[in-house]
């Protein structure tokens, strides 16, 4: 579990107007009440307060406190805009984001030949709209790399939860926390993993044969 | 040489596709991959055997398996 603070205010912020009044009565600006009057308005809704919200990224979660009026008007597209600048690429869909069944899929491999997916997508935050409608900010990370980081990931969701145990919205925050682990973690059997390592190990003996016959061949 | 990345065998199934792809890639030699491939038999052999034990220490109340790694 990490915990980000990010200081400073928007422009529109009334703390913000307040200073910039300062700064303005200190200058020759005319008209300098009725502009400020504007800024007051558009910031009526916005308590200037410290909020917190839970994102998941790279099998840990993140709590970012933060001041409400960041994210006025545009909040769910500033929140893309953080996780952007944090992980690099991400996208926002609609919530048809669904866990393969790891064990299944390693079958499949196993006994049918079926290929595994390369990439799956990694819940980032999700939010649902005024009519209820789920979706959920999300990225691609290798599907290899989602099964190994399991372990790590019930390691922190246990930190996680007792980090959020007695803050103030423990009971939000829980929520938040199982929803994200639920989309991101599946379960693989050991006698399944036991099982893929030797069908691939024959794939690459398989392989490494087929190889040096095409090269004797060419020679 | 001290690695201190932990081996468990999901990690161990991360290799063995790893070395799948490089292989089909021509990023890796036969040789390499056949080295790679036999060291992967091997550990996989240890956590069979792993399995195996879990299975019977939980099949047989009175079964004495011998410590390995005293």
């Amino acid at each position: 579990m990490k915990h980000f603070t990010l200081e400073g205010h928007a422009s529109h912020c009334v703390c913000e107007a307040e200073r910039l009044k300062g700064i303005i009565d200190s200058g020759d600006y005319k008209n300098a009440d009725d502009w400020l009057k504007g800024m007051y308005q558009s910031a009526y809704l916005d308590h200037c307060r410290s909020t917190e919200i839970i994102f998941y990224h790279d099998a840990d979660f993140y709590i970012v406190t933060y001041n409400k009026c960041r994210d006025y008007l545009t909040k769910y597209e500033t929140y893309e805009n953080w996780l952007k600048q944090i992980i690099g690429s991400t996208k926002k869909s609609y919530f048809s984001v669904r866990r393969g069944n790891a064990n299944n899929d390693l079958k499949e491999l196993r006994l049918s030949g079926i290929k595994l997916k390369n990439t799956i997508d990694e819940v980032n935050y999700t939010y649902s709209n005024a009519v209820g409608k789920q979706y959920a900010i999300s990225t691609k990370v290798r599907y290899m790399d989602a099964i190994v980081d399991q372990d790590r990931l019930d390691d922190n969701y246990l930190k996680a939860l007792a980090y959020v145990k007695g803050r103030p919205n423990e009971k939000y925050f829980t929520y938040v926390i199982n929803t994200l682990y639920s989309l991101n973690s599946f379960y693989v059997d050991e006698s399944e993993i036991v099982k893929s390592i030797d069908e691939i190990t024959k794939l690459i003996n398989k392989k490494t044969r087929q190889n040096e016959k095409h090269k004797t061949s060419q020679q | 040489m001290k690695s201190t990345k932990q081996v468990n065998s999901k990690e161990l199934l991360r290799h063995a596709f790893d070395t799948m792809m490089l292989l089909k890639s021509n990023a890796i030699n036969v040789d390499e991959a056949k080295a790679q491939a036999s060291l992967l038999k091997q550990s996989n052999n240890i956590l069979k055997y792993e399995l195996d034990r879990a299975v019977a220490i939980q099949k047989y109340d009175d079964i004495s398996i011998r410590e390995i790694e005293d």
